[in-house]
């Protein structure tokens, strides 16, 4: 399964300012750990990778294709990288995002057995429920604290 | 969301709608929402992506935003440039098969930088009637990635219409079927709207074709309110009004809050659609107690001349209408560039318009952005920890502005007496102080006491002077928590408002994402108007298409015969009635416009009349 991350830096002045930065990585299951995959990185292309980016964007920070266009650098290339990944199994992606001075983690759980996708967003230093956790932990195939675990040290994770 | 209907329902045009109509809103739902995923777009067949650069800058040009928009010919997905030039906003696209398009966006860029500070986001859509499987707008909806709430959700109850404007091919007897969903079927398309978080609708307008030719609208309007809309609209060209009293007595007494009323003009030539029936329709409701909103649609070297006039009509009979919400010319077609110009108008341009030709008593700074009223929504919400009813359209979409009178010869705009950036400013930071800890009834009163700060009594209208009366009714807003408390002011007021709907010739997928007046769809999605009405074959059309009569099914079940259901116009009679004259009294001289003038108008616009 593909699994695409995004990285950007985005600046947006039109309709309303936003200035957004999000870093992201992946990671899977492996010998009960949540161990970080590697990806490929490239340029983001619009055509291939919009549809993707709505998807981890679109209902979770507001921000879709429509709204990276805005950003000022259009022109050239976008400001946005993508760094694809193979997953096996189910993995888990999580993305740190900072928006006006506050942070927020999005952890996306995807290619379980049910086909769904799993989104928790956490702002600050609020602290999910461990349902939740438990929850995103059980779909990926790992303890619920390698999960907390994650969340604690963030993308700084190995 | 139930599977996708077999391979061979695919190749089906239409349902067999008679196997439909008598089921239960709950055996309907279970029925028709597996046709959503059918009746989608579909890439590659209704529409092409192609994403390459924006188009660059000419001389003369400095860069204000770029954006998406769409082929006008082949409804692709384009990148599209906006820039300004000699003070106003264009847009400019390249469709790699259909060429160069360039459009006025805006009428003026100190407009467009004014409003833009006024735009604020909504929440999102928590629970999304479809899944994300396109791009926008092809992915409609509402999709997970829509910003906005439904603040009006339209109906439309009928294709049919007793009218032959020359422009429209919507109408029944051009499109071929009949379209009229079942009062059950209206019902679940309520529901489906209703359920929405965070905030599901509570307005719904009834649309059509000409909505008053069912006869069973005034139980669709007992539905709406059994469903819990706490504002009902119907939407109508007014010929029915005109001649049936009882109607409108029993559209009030079912729950309508509200009749929009087409009205382009103060004379024939400008209004030809129902420049005679208005009058009646207002007479009617006016006995019945019923408000109206007079809607014109404003265009450039047409009626645009009248848009003063508009308003003084709207003053001299604000006994019974409420508002005047102009809405700028959306251009349906392929039209060519020249022919375009000559028609384009934007909202600051009707702006400029209005304070030229009401001599500058309601000028252009009079006149706020849709989502300017949002800190009054934030602030409520703050206050109750409960999501709200917030208007986050695109700043560019609509602007408004309430204007009073002592006199009719005076209008008075709201913002003469109330500091509008003030009390909103207010408002933001007062709800900044409840969410980050402040004891919230301290902040309340701090607001009250610093609100009369912002408005100036010694500017307001006399009988708002006298007994402080405007600031009671803003008292009341904020400690209600509602806004039922508009209602006192609706009667006090006359709302100015206007929405510029889109066309693809301007179209901006910004715009559309951040939507808030929506249409329920036959199969249980909710598309946002600019969406609808922009791309009719891949939305409204194909709806309404697959969930229709046949003419001759329609005819059978009804007994009546659609080819009979048009309306021919008695000027003379119309004329020679005593309301015709009072409402156009002070307002126009239409009685020194030739009786033959009066039937050419009419029948070039394509209403036949009695000779
Ligand atoms: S207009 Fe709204 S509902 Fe339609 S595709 Fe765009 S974001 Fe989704
Ligand atoms: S209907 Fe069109 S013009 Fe109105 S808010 Fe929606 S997108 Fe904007």
């Amino acid at each position: 399964m593909m699994v695409k991350v995004f990285s950007f830096d985005l600046r947006i002045e039109d309709p309303a300012p936003r200035a957004v930065r999000a870093r992201g990585a992946v990671y899977s299951p492996s010998g009960g750990r949540l161990v970080r995959v590697e990806g490929l990185q490239r340029q983001f292309s619009p055509e291939e990778d919009a549809l993707d980016f709505d998807e981890d964007f679109g209902a979770t920070i507001g921000l879709t294709l429509a709204d990276v266009v805005h950003s000022a650098a259009w022109s050239e290339a976008l400001p946005l990288t993508v760094a694809v990944h193979e997953c096996a199994g189910p993995c888990l992606k999580l993305y740190e995002i900072v928006e006006g001075g506050v942070k927020r983690r999005l952890l996306m759980v995807i290619g379980g057995e049910d086909g769904r996708r799993y989104v928790l967003s956490v702002q600050g230093g609020a602290s999910p429920s461990r349902g939740d956790l438990q929850k995103l932990a059980e779909v990926v195939g790992v303890d619920r604290r390698e999960v907390e675990k994650l969340l604690a040290s963030g993308l700084e994770s190995p | 969301m139930v599977d996708a209907p077999a391979q061979s329902t695919l190749l089906l045009e239409r349902v067999d709608y008679s196997a439909l109509r008598n089921l239960t809103a709950e055996e309907i739902a279970g029925e028709v929402r597996k046709y959503a995923k059918l009746l989608m777009p579909r890439a590659g067949i209704d529409y092409r992506i192609h994403l390459g650069p924006a188009p660059p800058l000419r001389e003369g040009e400095e860069l204000v935003t770029r954006t998406l928009s769409l082929c006008p010919h082949c409804y692709s997905l384009l990148p599209a440039t906006v820039f300004r030039r000699e003070g106003k906003v264009y847009m400019r696209k390249v469709c790699p098969e259909h060429g160069e398009f360039e459009e006025l966006y805006f009428g003026d860029y100190s407009t467009y930088e004014r409003y833009k500070k006024w735009q604020r986001d909504g929440k999102g859509i928590w629970t999304p009637n479809v899944g994300l499987t396109a791009l926008c707008p092809y992915n409609c909806g509402l999709c997970p990635r829509h910003k906005s709430h439904t603040a009006l959700l339209n109906v439309a109850v009928t294709n049919r219409c007793e009218l032959r404007c020359w422009y429209c091919f919507f109408y029944a007897v051009k499109a071929g079927y009949v379209y009229e969903p079942s009062l059950e079927h209206i019902r679940f398309m309520l529901r489906e709207a209703k359920r929405m978080l965070p905030r599901g609708a509570i307005a719904v307008q009834f649309t059509g074709g000409e909505p008053l030719l069912r006869d069973d609208i005034v139980e669709i309007v007992r539905v709406a309110r059994e469903e819990g809309y706490e504002h009902v609209q119907v939407n109508t060209e007014g010929i029915r009004l005109a001649f049936d009293p009882e109607l409108a007595v029993k559209l009030r007494q079912a729950g309508t809050n509200t009749v929009y009323m087409s009205f382009d003009g103060v004379t024939p030539h400008t209004n030809p659609k129902n420049h005679w029936e208005v009058p009646y329709a207002l007479e009617n409701l006016r006995k019945a107690g019923l408000g109206v909103v007079l809607v014109p649609t404003v265009i450039r070297g047409y009626n645009l001349h009248e848009v003063g006039a508009i308003i003084r009509f709207g003053v001299k009979h604000s006994d019974i209408v409420r508002g005047v919400n102009m809405q700028p010319v959306s251009i349906v077609g392929r039209v060519p560039r020249k022919e375009r110009e000559r028609l384009r108008v934007t909202i600051p341009d009707i702006l400029a318009e209005v304070e030229r030709q009401t001599g500058g008593q309601i000028r252009r700074e009079d006149w706020y952005p849709v989502p300017t009223v949002v800190p009054i929504s934030r602030f409520v919400e703050a206050l109750t920890g409960r999501p709200q009813f917030e208007l986050t359209t695109h700043f560019a979409c609509g602007a408004a502005t309430y204007v009073f009178w002592d006199s009719a010869d005076e209008l008075i705009p709201i913002t003469r007496f109330v500091d509008v950036e003030g009390v909103m400013g207010l408002l933001d930071r007062a709800a900044e102080e409840i969410r980050s800890g402040r004891n919230k009834y301290v902040v309340l009163l701090s607001v009250l006491a610093k609100l009369r700060k912002y408005v100036d009594a010694s500017q307001a209208p006399k009988k708002f002077r006298k007994k402080r009366k405007f600031l009671r009714m803003i008292f009341n807003i904020l400690l209600k928590h509602d806004y039922s408390a508009l209602g006192e002011f609706h009667y006090n007021a006359l709302f100015l408002g206007m929405m510029h709907f889109m066309d693809t010739y301007n179209y901006d997928v910004s715009r559309v994402q951040r939507c808030d007046v929506h249409y329920a769809m036959p199969d249980g999605r909710v598309v946002p108007f600019c969406t609808f009405n922009v791309m009719p074959e891949l939305y409204r059309d194909r709806a309404q298409k697959f969930f229709s009569y046949t003419i001759e099914e329609w005819e059978r079940l009804t007994g009546k015969r659609l080819s009979e259901e048009v309306y021919v116009r008695n000027i003379r009679k119309l004329m020679s009635g005593e309301p015709y004259r009072r409402a156009y009294e002070g307002i126009a001289d239409v009685f020194s416009i030739p009786y033959e003038e009066h039937v050419m108008a009419s029948k070039r616009f394509g209403i036949p009349v009695v000779e």
